[in-house]
């Protein structure tokens, strides 16, 4: 069975870019228009998701966005198990940046060029 | 335009998320479960089940669990391949040296349980889920506790549990 991924880029052009990466690997990628701070995820339909790839590269991590995230973290699909999260960025935000995604239990990666 | 390798590394954590989503529902969670007290040799009575953790991104997360109920988790796992009914569990346990002289290497009354009954026991499958709920709440990994404390129904009213998890015991003499 082909695992179904929610792609959560808040820059379309770059969406459709990753998208294409992991439709290439077989993965089924649905994503939703969402605005850079991340409103309209608050309603998914976890029924269809087994994971969620939220890119956060121009993302601030403010309260309202932890908010968001920590929802996010404890979604859980309709058997039982859980949809797990991968943060990912391609820009730099500090070691509290990560420490504070992975305090949500998320998988975080860096995916730019290291300095 | 996105490089050539520039979601290269996104690929390969969705990879590792992929085989970890398909563990978890092959063979469950990960358990720690600590006998302390032993003796050399094999795993005996008179050792003290110490407690029991989930093991989760290798880190461990303490399973808030009284001795009853550790005592519970570690017959369930010990005998995690068959549901069992609470009568059934009952009887094995009140039988098992190992938990009628549950640390009794210690030289102290203070670990001994009195037995177990059919009706407490489906008490205590409710608190057990709990306890896992905690435990799993402290990991932020969201899985249902009924997925790890499985009721398997019968043809009759009976209801039969199962502990679904990989358990890996751990000995220490003190």
């Amino acid at each position: 069975m082909r695992e179904t991924i929610l792609l959560v880029d808040p820059d379309s052009l770059h969406r459709e870019q990753c998208a294409a990466w992991l439709r290439e690997r077989g993965y089924v990628v649905i994503g939703p228009d969402v605005s850079p701070v991340l409103k309209g995820m608050a309603e998914i339909d976890v029924c269809r998701i087994d994971f969620i790839v939220v890119e956060l590269s121009g993302v601030r991590l403010t309260d309202e966005i932890k908010r968001t995230l920590r929802k996010l973290t404890s979604l859980r699909k309709p058997d039982g198990f859980p949809i797990l999260v991968l943060a990912c960025t391609e820009l730099d935000h500090g070691d509290d940046y990560q420490l504070d995604l992975e305090e949500l239990g998320w998988r975080f990666v860096f995916y730019g060029e290291e300095k | 335009m996105a490089k050539k390798n520039e979601f290269a590394r996104v690929i390969r954590q969705v990879r590792v998320m992929t085989g970890e989503a398909r563990r978890l529902r092959e063979t469950g969670i990960r358990l720690l479960i600590r006998h302390r007290f032993w003796q050399r040799g094999e795993c005996l009575p008179g050792e003290e089940v110490l407690g029991v953790w989930v093991i989760y991104r290798r880190r461990e997360f303490a399973v808030p669990l009284s001795l009853r109920l550790r005592l519970l988790t570690d017959f369930l796992a010990a005998h995690r391949h068959v549901g069992q009914s609470a009568g059934q569990i009952a009887a094995r346990m009140n039988i098992d040296e190992f938990y009628r002289r549950h640390g009794t290497n210690a030289k102290t009354k203070a670990l001994m349980s009195s037995g177990m009954s059919r009706t407490a026991i489906k008490q205590q499958m409710m608190r057990l889920r709990l306890g896992f709920r905690l435990a799993l709440k402290e990991a932020r990994l969201s899985i249902d506790p009924t997925k790890i404390v499985i009721s398997e129904s019968t043809t009759m009213n009976e209801v039969r549990y199962r502990l679904k998890a990989s358990v890996r015991w751990q000995h220490s003499e003190l």
